[in-house]
């Protein structure tokens, strides 16, 4: 390997010991890097070979990776992005989240690729990246405090200005163990799936400081890396549909999207309903023209992002007149609108931040709270349960509180902060019927998943704690052809959907090992080779690339399995795979086909009829040494 | 012939209505015994670009990123394509939603 190429490529990462306070570096050879990459790839590496059978989630030894990639902090778009992968508390199994912001590219401009985290501090403590170094830092003053606060604090400790840091942590939730709380940072951007912010509570990692160094990033040809860019945003920006959707509005437009197309794709009152109940004069106001008009108060774009969403809000009229926070995001807006049964939509601005304030996830925050007021409409649980709180639907103050009690487990807190299936089966009767979740231990994103049979057979089957698969029906077409998939299936087809997913399987995860934003790529396996060559001077094509994601998401099945996860729990629960009986998908049940599309799904991906990974799998994908742990 | 009722919603409408990015709502006249594909075609009959949004045009099936809804109900669980449309039909054409 030549000195150019091994500087042109990174593969460079931090490794920080928070029991002794060693801190060191490792630089992966060219041929382990061009394997794993980055980011989900490299992660799921670490958290196979350095994480074993009977290390539990809280367990010092358990690992904490923070990763960009390949082409994190380059041209390409929205190239700030981390993944984080650890073992997590909802599931006890594998977890890898994605966040964007800067941390991605702020790290990358300091030498890293990223960082693993083992070990658990005897205090609280901040890891701070700068000058191409790092250092861990006392961060008793910073216990309790939320995750802007933080910010504001780090920032006056350290001395530098907001624009050349990038801050990531956690709030009240993740010290306290709350099993969804959040890697949270650079104001409104999270990583949370599965427990993140908790495992790095049980670190006494309070937050990972990254300055900005002079740049740029080196890479391998700049000029052929920015003509991908160029590319990559041309195929969303010229797009007529994106231009006007995901390009000008980010997810804003979401929930009324949904309720004028009548898509069905909203979950309302906890999958109780499939219809929103709100007037046009409300549902116009949760519209980004709207909202944007009245209330952004700054641009809060990502690292080389030139979307028009990201942007500060202050609400300037109501009962929360001079709030500030961040435009949320259309998850967040589902969390705290239909499924709660609230239509005021400052009341969803409001309930979004707080809950990124205090470092949870939003969307088991959500599926939690629906399950608290379909138990509360139905007599399960009683005010005085409650700590007094009426959970009555759409009661934004309520869920307020009930948010904070959680954050610092507080009566009725303490029980919830587990999380939605344990609370379920600490409550008892009829609540594990409402519970919305996967039978791993996870929740779904934010959508009633009843009528996108796509996305709910990826939760449920997936090995991250959250979506494995992801959004690929919105794949441009020309990538999904590349990898000989001929388009979208039908979404109500069993066959169909169990083979489209089976068979995008492992983009994701190649995608997530690059440090790059979904929005801004699309998960186009075309195209995103081709910057990563430019970025490592390799040849790699579609092919390899899938196999590197493929590569990751057998190595998080056969973690799973070897922790423990049996592969009878790719099931949802009862009340998540329900039928929906109002709605564009009345009385269509997903439920008597999952078994044959478990079938033809772990056949697609070389799996044995119990879902178990085969040899000649793992072999032909280079990572054969996992036959022999698994017994295969 | 029969009269039925198209709703294009936003970021598609642009094709029925020139640097119109809002919801347009149309009424069409169609045969008796047409189906959904007869009018789709019908419509993209003069407007190839719009034929190539609409269309997977390989296979003949509806694209995986436009979503129909037939009379409230997803066009997949109403009969597909093949559909035959009523008097007073209301179909509801918009791209698919992604995410999570």
């Amino acid at each position: 390997m030549s000195e150019e190429r091994q500087k042109s490529y990174g593969g460079k990462f931090l490794r920080v010991d928070l029991t002794s306070g060693r801190i060191w570096s490792e630089q992966l050879d060219e041929e382990t890097y061009r394997k794993h990459l980055g980011g989900t790839g490299y992660g799921a590496k670490v958290l196979y070979e350095e994480v074993p059978p009977g290390v539990e989630w809280s367990d010092p030894e358990n690992r904490l990776i923070v990763a960009s990639g390949p082409l994190g902090g380059t041209r390409v778009n929205g190239s700030g992005t981390v993944s984080v992968i650890t073992k997590g508390p909802l599931t006890n199994g594998a977890a890898t989240s994605q966040a964007n912001g800067f941390l991605g590219a702020f790290m990358r401009l300091n030498g890293l690729d990223g960082v693993v985290i083992q070990g658990a501090a005897e205090s609280l403590k901040t890891l701070y990246i700068h000058d191409g170094e790092a250092e861990l830092r006392e961060a008793g003053h910073l216990s309790g405090v939320d995750t802007w606060e933080m910010i504001d604090l780090l920032q006056e400790e350290l001395g530098v200005d907001e624009r050349r840091i990038s801050v990531f942590g956690i709030g009240p939730a993740g010290e306290n163990l709350v099993h969804f709380a959040a890697f949270v940072g650079d104001r409104g951007h999270v990583a949370g799936h599965n427990g993140t912010g908790a495992v790095m509570g049980s670190k006494r990692l309070k937050a990972i400081a990254a300055q900005r160094t002079p740049g740029p990033v080196p890479v391998y040809n700049r000029q052929a890396l920015a003509e991908v860019a160029t590319t990559l945003f041309r195929r969303i920006a010229d797009d007529p549909v994106r231009r006007e959707g995901v390009y000008r509005w980010g997810t804003l437009r979401g929930v009324t999207r949904s309720v004028q197309g009548g898509t069905g794709t909203l979950p309302v009152r906890n999958y109780t309903t499939n219809i929103y109940n709100i007037s046009p004069e409300e549902l116009e106001k949760w519209d980004g023209p709207y909202l944007q008009e009245r209330y952004v108060s700054g641009r809060h774009n990502c690292w080389a992002c030139r979307f028009q969403h990201c942007t500060m809000f202050t609400i300037t009229e109501g009962p929360y007149k001079g709030f500030t926070g961040e435009e949320p995001e259309y998850e967040q807006f589902a969390a705290f609108g239909p499924l709660i049964g609230n239509t005021d939509v400052e009341g969803a601005i409001v309930l979004a931040n707080e809950c990124d304030r205090l470092g949870f996830e939003n969307n088991e925050m959500g599926w939690l709270m629906g399950l608290v007021m379909e138990c509360y409409e139905k007599g399960i649980l009683t005010q005085e349960q409650l700590d007094g709180l009426d959970m009555s639907w759409g009661n934004v103050e309520a869920v307020r509180t009930l948010m904070r009690k959680i954050a610092h487990r507080e009566g009725i807190g303490d029980l919830l902060a587990e999380g939605v299936m344990r609370a379920a089966q600490a409550i008892g009767g009829e609540a594990t019927n409402f519970a919305i979740h996967t039978m791993k231990g996870n929740t779904p994103r934010g959508h009633d998943h009843r009528s996108r049979w796509t996305e709910m057979f990826d939760t449920a089957t997936s090995n991250t704690g959250t979506m494995e698969t992801g959004g690929m029906v919105l794949m441009p077409l020309d990538a999904l052809q590349a990898i000989g998939v001929e388009g979208p299936p039908d979404m109500f087809s069993s066959e169909e959907v169990s083979t489209f997913n089976a068979k995008t399987k492992g983009a994701m995860l190649f995608e997530d090992s690059l440090g790059v934003c979904r929005f801004n790529t699309r998960t186009d396996v075309l195209h995103l080779p081709r910057a990563v060559n430019a970025a490592t001077g390799w040849d790699m094509d579609p092919q390899e690339a899938m196999c590197v994601g493929r590569r990751a998401v057998n190595l998080l099945r056969a973690f799973n399995i070897r922790h423990g996860i049996s592969p009878e729990l790719d099931v949802p629960s009862s009340r998540y795979g329900s039928t929906p009986i109002d709605g564009p998908a009345a009385g269509v049940s997903i439920q008597p086909l999952w078994d044959e599309m478990l079938a033809n799904y772990y056949h697609l991906l070389g799996w044995d009829e119990k879902g178990v990974p085969k040899r000649e799998t793992l072999e032909a994908l280079g990572i054969g040494q996992v036959a022999d742990d698994l017994g295969v | 012939m029969s009269s039925v009722r198209l709703e294009v919603m936003p970021w598609l409408s642009r094709y029925f209505a020139a640097e119109h990015s809002g919801r347009v709502v149309l009424e069409r006249e169609v045969s008796d015994g047409a189906t959904v594909r007869d009018l789709l075609e019908e419509i993209t009959s003069q407007n190839q670009e719009l034929k190539e949004v609409l269309f997977d045009t390989k296979t003949g099936r509806l694209s995986g990123h436009i979503t129909l809804i037939l009379n409230g109900r997803f066009l997949e669980l109403s009969g597909g394509l093949e559909a035959k449309l009523k008097p007073g039909d209301a179909i509801r054409l918009m791209p698919s939603l992604g995410g999570g």
